[in-house]
């Protein structure tokens, strides 16, 4: 008996620990399973960049396929065939980026608590409530209409799906077996999710409420002074000067309520700084008569990086350029007849609608004289460790009831409708793939007529010399000002009514200045016919970039590389000299003199090892802080005015109701504000000195831009890069966001197309590959690669590092 | 001669368990000599312990070294272990327990059934 026992006891203590080791407890991953040599991370790590390509087995094709891979690690896959091509194309992106392709699709259709847990659940309500997956599914219905484009998706979506399906634990990406979870099957769907994940980076940024909220207290007099729609330093996209023959349709303006009841808490904001600049420069301009597009999508800077880079030719396609994991095609790029990039065409497409429900079962709301019914939709959270969250989000025909009493603990009447455009039907992988084997502009201009969002500034040229731009997008009709509060949904009229005809989008073609250019700024002056409005217009890199496009007459390669990491900050020019007027130097103690006399000196470039830039930043941030600070006692979502209002009020007003500190007796002045934050500045600057253990405050060390693992895990993360800029300046370098993809395209009537790029990450997201962290320091140093970009596959080239070639018969 | 013997078996039997296998299959031939040789329990975990133990840090030895500790500078921080040969011997020591436990348990499945022979001074042998 006893012997039982022992065994038994043995078994059970043999059998506990084994289960412990193999699987999650809390946040402490399964150490047996994670650790263990024969399949644990250990496997994950690659001895040289080459090694991992051996594991490329393409079971799926039609034709025989050359798979090249250069030194910088990007697959040039030449098929015989398109479905070959896309096939390839989804299963070596999937090879290198799996685990981030999943990730994106699940942190933007509300899943990540699946995987990681309570933290997210917050998020993910959030991103269930903006409607994702509803507008991915609308989207992919319209898609399969369009049979063309759709055979290609199935390929792409195919091709992940043999690499995932030939997995098995010890070649998972490493972190899944860190977050101990399985990859699951790609699917078209995903790929849909993935476009709206970019609609919601880039348009689904509003302040409609917040405003709302501001205009009641404020008055519409100093609201619109707070936060003015134009102002007369402007330099739109679309040259001043520019004549609109056509006319918009006339909207009656109806009858606007005032509305008192607004939800508290607003969703977290995409990031202001998603920005970026592109330009084309036309023969005329460069000294080679050549033309050069250069594009610098501005994103979150994250590991694995958001691009990937691709070469795909076929008998149809001969493209290059940045890929988004998870779409087919080049999103920025170029082939041999043509090049182009895209920045962030601002706009305000999301509205917000009060819904007055007919009673508390909400099953039907008002329209005009109508109830219209709704739709229930019961989301069900998973939640790792824990048990399921259910959310019910209502939908109305505008789109998902976002904000009412189950989102925040609003009372029952406050229920707002979310109107935006990405919840529409759209097919913009068609325009990719027709802007991927475009010949000519007028092949540009067709491509951008299928692209709905979310709107993007096209900058574009081609190798007979033209050059263009097209603001590409579904944008609605609007009366002045509407949407940009919240509207009424129980009035028909509130509604949109139509969409402005793509004949009217905002374009020009082979320009009398010699380029054309974008970076997130006024699209054009007020005289456009139709009404548009962004709260976020950049007020300074647009400016910057035109200065130098028009100041430079025989544009080289040089100057092209220079402009893109150029590091002037307009800001600093245009409010420095009116900060440094309202600080009486005479009252300043020693030390307080030292970074005054500094900061007088400043050239205004935030290269990575100024010292000037620092105070600068830091002061202007506390005078931001000390003036708005009224703002801060608000109990719903507010904003406070921008840089660019606030410099300009302190230069035209003496005196202004903000200036004075209410919870004081004594009546501060502007100089007071001034005075007062650059003495905190000089105190925060001399402690991060010593916290810090440094005798200068570079910028670089002062900023910290970094690369973030999409975790957050720190040693899968880069810290402290060495590169100049800010969010204000053409390198528009921050701490977490900057040039995601800096390239440089020429196109010469009788050369072949060249093309230069860099991006702070590799190919490959594997942080056990050496390749993990490449591009990132010549990134920040402003070096660029020169892209390996022929017709045929290359023999003999000593920049071929890998090859296979897969013969079918 | 049968203490060295088993412990032999399992260090090559750890060294060479294919990838495909889920790790825990380290504790089948330990299980199995434990049932099938007389000995006594201390001996016998020892020979797992060891076997697999030093198994373990001769493939991760030889994979961090081939890749110049390229991921496991990285994972160590992870999971705040302070270096990478104290991880080396860290998950070797697991391994080498769970394999110890694996021998003893079928050492004790084997007894009881068989009763051991005569008594005898400890000895590794």
């Amino acid at each position: 008996m006893k012997k039982k026992i022992l065994f038994v006891f043995l078994l059970i203590l043999t059998g506990t620990l084994t289960y412990f080791l193999n699987n999650q407890f809390k946040n402490i991953p399964p150490l047996g399973k994670l650790l263990n040599p024969y399949n644990g991370f250990w496997k994950n790590a690659e001895s040289d960049k080459i090694i991992f390509l051996n594991n490329i087995n393409l079971n799926n094709l039609n034709e025989t396929i050359t798979i090249q891979y250069d030194s910088m690690l990007v697959p040039h896959i030449y098929a015989k065939n398109d479905e070959d091509l896309f096939y390839a194309q989804g299963y070596l992106t999937a090879m290198h980026r799996l685990w981030q392709m999943e990730f994106q699709i699940k942190a933007a259709s509300g899943q990540l608590s699946e995987i990681i847990g309570m933290g997210a659940l917050n998020r993910d309500r959030e991103q269930r409530r903006k409607g994702i997956l509803y507008a991915a599914k609308r989207t992919l219905k319209k898609s399969k209409t369009d049979l063309e484009t759709n055979k290609l998706l199935e390929a792409y979506v195919r091709g992940i799906n043999e690499y995932i399906d030939n997995l098995n634990y010890s070649n998972y990406p490493i972190e899944y077996k860190l977050l101990d979870y399985k990859p699951e099957k790609w699917t078209l769907l995903k790929t849909f999710i993935l476009m709206e994940s970019m609609s919601d980076m880039l348009s689904s940024r509003d302040t409609d409420i917040e405003d709302t909220y501001l205009l009641n207290i404020l008055g519409k007099e100093k609201y619109d002074q707070l936060f003015p729609e134009f102002d007369a330093r402007i330099d739109p996209i679309i040259p001043k000067g520019t004549k609109f023959n056509f006319k918009s349709k006339t909207l009656e303006v109806p009858e606007i309520k005032k509305f008192n009841l607004l939800p508290k808490k607003t969703f977290t904001k995409a990031h202001q700084d998603n920005g970026s600049n592109n330009f084309a420069i036309s023969p005329d301009k460069t000294k080679d008569g050549n033309v050069y597009v250069a594009s610098q999508p501005d994103l979150s800077l994250n590991l694995p990086s958001i691009w990937y880079l691709i070469h795909l030719n076929s008998p149809t396609y001969n493209t290059m350029g940045a890929s988004l994991p998870g779409a087919p095609g080049v999103i920025i790029g170029f082939n041999d007849y043509v090049a182009w990039g895209e920045t962030n065409a601002t706009r305000d497409v999301v509205d917000w609608y009060k819904i007055n429900f007919r009673d508390n079962s909400r099953s039907e709301y008002r329209y005009g004289n109508k109830w219209l019914k709704t739709e229930k939709v019961i989301e069900e959270i998973k939640v790792k460790n824990s048990e399921a969250f259910y959310d019910t989000v209502i939908y109305t025909h505008y789109g998902p009831v976002s904000y009412d009493h189950n989102f925040s603990r609003d009372s029952l009447k406050t229920n707002f409708a979310m109107r935006w455009i990405a919840h529409d039907e759209s097919v913009e992988y068609k325009t990719f793939l027709l802007l991927n084997k475009a010949k000519n502009i007028y092949d540009i201009e067709e491509a951008l007529k299928y692209f709905h969002g979310p709107a993007q500034n096209f900058a574009y040229g081609t190798k007979y010399g033209d050059i263009g731009l097209t603001i590409a997008g579904k944008f609605p009709i609007k009366w002045e000002e509407q949407g940009k509060f919240v509207l009424d949904g129980s009035d028909p009229n509130h509604e949109w009514q139509d969409y402005i005809p793509y004949e009217h989008s905002l374009k020009i073609t082979n320009p009398k200045r010699g380029f054309v250019s974008s970076a997130n700024q006024h699209p054009s002056e007020k005289t456009y016919p139709y009404y548009y409005y962004s709260h976020n217009y950049e007020m300074y890199r647009g400016r910057r970039l035109n200065d130098r496009l028009e100041s430079i007459n025989f544009i080289e390669l040089v100057d092209v590389m220079k402009i893109q990491n150029d590091n002037f900050s307009y800001k600093a020019y245009e409010t420095l000299p009116v900060i440094l007027n309202k600080i009486d130097s005479v009252s300043l103690s020693e030390k307080e003199l030292k970074y005054y006399y500094q900061i007088s000196d400043w050239d205004y470039f935030s290269n990575s090892d100024n010292t000037s830039a620092p105070i600068f930043n830091l002061w202007w941030s506390n005078i931001r802080k000390n003036l708005w600070e009224e703002f801060d006692t608000m109990t719903y979502s507010y904003r406070k005015p921008n840089s660019f209002t606030t410099s300009k009020i302190l230069e035209e007003y003496d005196d202004f109701d903000f200036y004075d500190d209410i919870t004081t007796k004594n009546i501060e002045s502007i100089n007071d504000i001034v005075s007062k934050s650059f003495i905190e500045t000089v105190d925060s600057l001399d402690n991060w000195k010593e916290r810090n253990k440094k005798s200068k405050i570079l910028w670089k060390d002062f900023k910290n831009t970094r690369v973030r693992h999409l975790l957050g895990i720190e040693s899968f993360s880069k810290n402290n890069i060495d590169i100049g800029g800010y969010r204000n300046t053409v390198n528009a370098a921050s701490q977490g966001h900057g040039p995601s993809w800096r390239m440089i395209v020429k196109l010469s009537k009788d050369e072949e197309t060249e093309a230069w790029g860099i991006y702070p990450g590799g190919q490959s997201g594997n942080p056990g590959s050496p390749n993990y962290f490449e591009g990132i320091y010549d990134w920040g140093k402003g070096n660029y690669k020169k892209l390996l970009f022929s017709k045929e596959p290359l023999t003999n080239n000593s920049k071929i590092i890998y090859e296979k070639k897969i013969i079918i018969e | 001669m049968n203490f060295i013997l088993r412990t032999l078996i399992i260090g090559i039997s750890s060294y060479y368990i294919p990838s495909i296998l889920p790790w825990w299959t380290i504790i089948i031939i330990p299980f199995i000599l434990g049932s099938l040789f007389d000995d006594n329990y201390l001996s016998h975990f020892l020979s797992g312990f060891i076997g697999t133990g030093v198994a373990w840090i001769f493939i991760i030895l030889s994979i961090d070294f081939n890749t110049q500790s390229i991921l496991s500078e990285k994972i160590i921080k992870v999971l705040e272990v302070d270096s990478v040969n104290y991880l080396i011997i860290l998950i070797s020591v697991v391994g080498g327990i769970v394999s110890g436990l694996g021998t003893i348990t079928g050492y004790s499945f084997r007894r009881i059934f068989i009763n051991k022979k005569g008594k005898r001074d400890f000895r590794f042998n």
